[in-house]
């Protein structure tokens, strides 16, 4: 009986596993015979319109509709092909292009990461060099765009496609109610100005240091560059000439330290997220970040009259400012449409690619000298900060990221050990240099 | 007799393919990966025990691990008392058959239920420093120097994550303290009864030596899930543990290690792979000399 019953187990556990192959099979073939037709079907578009859909991949979710409807005027120009913009979420979008590069399914164009990121990504030889012979348009960029997504050798990766400049949001109606007439140009302007919003019940600057790149980005870099004047500074810093207990570093140091006396109590735990809520719903009247929120703070608050200014220097208007090479495009190595793929990626470089992007994603610019209008009247205001102001790039991620800790990490640190245990600004220089200590042996 | 074993041998067989494919080949090829410098793009190069070493002997990296250890220890004690102190008390409450009691039981049982970065979130809210509840009933009722951030303070910040952690996965407690208590015959307490015991005392003497068992099997459960944790972590004060590290436990370690950070060090796989063999060889020496712990001291009816 026992026996009885395990051979009848048995035959229907083969059973089960033959029934389970068989519409595998069936599906398998259905699979080769659509592919097939689909083959044909493109055989015949081929002589009829050669009619291209490239897919194209990112990190900027939150621009789909700004891509597509800046796609759809590329479309318009090249009718025969369409373009597909399937984002991946921010945080996401590394592993998700490691994934796709390993298994061969990664779209045609791709965005890449600025500096090390971008480098890594590009060393899996999964993304297309660029020359100038494929991309003319390349020639006029400027090299602190190209730096962004240029190896070490020379070879370009990446078209850059849009900055961020990074400065001070401020909201004009809780200025106007507090009487302000005029930004703050000197940073104990900024102080006074703080304070009277205090003296109103707001709280002058939405900030938090629970983050740890808000804390790197958009506080201590545009602080620092403020007050540095020219990128001569962070050239020596680059090539080891100085180190972070030089007098500046320390200087922008004593500037956090200043600059908290009016934030949020309890700011240790503040998120960036946090941050925003409270400017956006108008609790705070200052809040330190960069153009790239433009759209977004537009859509979830209309009625939001935003200003911004250049971060102000110690004793007048700074001389430079800090920004991030934010997006750019490149292209999957591997794709089928590689000639599709050019003209769009030739399209994008273009000004009149430069100026589509900028004006649907409003808040980033390109990069292509040529391109210049902008639609936008905020985004123009933060465009116009740049006169007479040297742009320079966020600090560390050029060459500071590579090792444990990196640049970002360490300054985290090093502003929460000054505001929260206590560290004077040349202790904590001290201190950041003690961290970085890999980078300068 | 040899033969009847041999087809239970087959009947084995399908879940012990399904296992070995699904469990133990992952398990093995990533211990594997720990030989291997890999930043998850290109080729893999074989660098021998090289990550091993360096997790022990750069400063840097030695740090962090043995403060991740550190924490994760207590957030483990932590999440252990409240869960079986709390636990033990609702149960009892549950036990004593109030009108009502069966609607608690479920109640408790909800947060269960709910996916771990809602509850990472809710709580985020509820220790936000400017308008979390917390903060915003401490100040109500005059306690204003209490206010604090809650998840921004180093001394705070663990406690608070692992009573969120904790709040989430009372329910399973309480269920099974409650299975305990009402498994234990009513005898026993009768006989104490006419001895003379009452109240207090007969939860001490019997009703808590009964149920120690659960207490034990709870904290299994909780010692595996807790060194294996990240999800909270990730969700309440991200993959660096702010602040200042006071929130890092080996599994954030492991994430920010091995995947790289946001615009920062790059991924490198093959010592995340060594992270993830130490956390599997702590769980594993943990779990056996627990196990060890407890058949020596067993007790029954």
């Amino acid at each position: 009986m026992k026996r009885a019953l395990g051979l009848f187990l048995i035959l229907a556990l083969i059973f089960s596993f033959v029934s389970c192959s068989k519409p595998a099979e069936k599906s398998s073939t259905s699979d080769v015979t659509t592919e097939e037709t689909t083959k044909e079907t493109s055989k015949d578009t081929t002589i009829a319109e050669e009619q291209v859909t490239l897919t194209f991949t990112g990190w900027r979710v939150e621009d789909q509709n700004a891509m597509d409807k800046m796609n759809e005027l590329f479309t318009s120009k090249y009718p025969n092909i369409k373009i597909a913009y399937n984002p991946v979420k921010a945080t996401e979008y590394d592993s998700y292009l490691q994934t796709a590069f390993a298994s061969g399914t990664a779209e045609d164009i791709v965005m890449v990461r600025s500096f090390t990121g971008g480098k890594i990504a590009f060393s899996s030889g999964k993304i297309l060099p660029l020359t100038f012979d494929l991309v003319p348009e390349l020639e006029k960029y400027p090299e602190s765009a190209l730096n962004g997504w240029r190896t070490d050798d020379g070879q370009i990766f990446a078209v850059p496609g849009g900055m961020s400049l990074e400065g001070v949001y401020y909201n004009k109606r809780i200025f106007d109610e507090c009487g302000i007439t005029k930004v703050p140009e000197t940073m104990d302007e900024l102080y006074s100005v703080c304070e009277k919003i205090k003296e109103k019940g707001y709280f002058p600057i939405a900030a938090g240091i629970a983050d740890a790149w808000y804390v790197s980005e958009e506080i201590t870099s545009t602080i620092l560059m403020a007050l540095i004047e020219s990128g001569d500074w962070v050239k020596k810093l680059y090539n080891k000439e100085i180190d972070f207990n030089d007098p500046k570093y320390v200087e922008m140091l004593q500037g956090v330290k200043d600059l908290a006396r009016y934030y949020p109590e309890g700011y240790e735990g503040l998120t960036y997220e946090d941050c925003q809520q409270m400017f956006i719903s108008e609790q705070a009247a200052i809040y330190m970040s960069g153009s790239f929120e433009l759209a977004y703070f537009m859509e979830t608050n209309p009625d939001l009259k935003l200003g911004c200014f250049a971060y102000p220097g110690k004793n007048g208007p700074a001389k430079a400012m800090n920004f991030t090479l934010a997006t750019s495009f490149g292209i999957y190595s591997e794709t089928k449409h590689m000639d599709e793929a050019l003209t769009y990626i030739n399209w994008l470089a273009s000004k009149e690619g430069n100026e589509a992007y900028a004006n649907n994603v409003i808040g980033f610019f390109g990069m292509n000298p040529e391109a210049a209008t902008l639609e936008s009247e905020i985004a123009t205001d933060w465009l116009s900060l740049t006169k007479g102001r040297e742009c320079i790039h966020m600090l560390g991620y050029e060459c500071m990221a590579d090792q444990v800790p990196d640049y970002t990490t360490a300054v985290a640190d090093t502003v929460y050990q000054m505001l929260v245990n206590g560290k004077s600004p040349s202790e904590a220089a001290a201190f950041m240099q003690e961290q970085m200590s890999w980078y300068f042996k | 007799m040899k033969r009847s074993k041999s087809i239970f041998a087959i009947f084995v067989l399908p879940a012990f393919i399904l296992y070995t494919l699904f469990m133990l080949y992952p398990l093995i090829s990533s211990l594997g990966l720990s030989f291997f410098s890999w930043t998850g793009y290109g080729a893999k190069t074989y660098v021998g025990l090289n990550n091993f070493i360096k997790l022990f002997t750069r400063p840097e990296h030695f740090v962090r691990f043995i403060g991740a250890i550190k924490n994760n220890v207590l957030f483990f004690i932590y999440t252990i008392l409240f869960q079986n102190i709390v636990g033990l008390i609702l149960a009892a409450f549950i036990n004593l058959n109030i009108k009502g009691a069966k609607f608690f039981r479920s109640v408790y049982f909800i947060p269960t239920t709910l996916s771990i970065v809602v509850v990472g979130f809710l709580w985020k809210l509820i220790y936000n420093p400017i308008w979390g509840p917390l903060n915003v009933g401490l100040r109500a009722i005059g306690l204003d120097s209490m206010a604090m951030a809650w998840l921004g303070n180093e001394s705070t910040a663990l406690i608070c994550i692992s009573i969120a952690n904790a709040w989430q996965y009372v329910g399973i407690p309480v269920i099974l303290f409650l299975a305990g208590m009402q498994g234990i015959p009513d005898e026993l307490y009768e006989s104490s009864e006419l001895d003379g015991a009452t109240g207090i005392k007969q939860f001490w003497k019997i009703t808590f030596p009964l149920i120690a068992p659960v207490i034990f099997i709870i904290t299994t459960i909780v010692f595996v899930s807790n060194f294996s944790a990240f999800e909270i972590i990730y969700a309440m004060t991200g993959t660096l543990g702010a602040p200042n590290y006071s929130t890092d436990i080996l599994g954030t370690l492991f994430y920010r290690i091995c995947f790289g950070q946001r615009l920062g060090t790059p991924p490198d796989m093959g010592m995340g792979a060594v992270i993830a063999s130490c956390m599997f060889i702590i769980i594993v020496v943990g779990v056996l000399i627990w196990f060890k712990i407890y058949g020596e001291r067993e007790t029954g009816y």
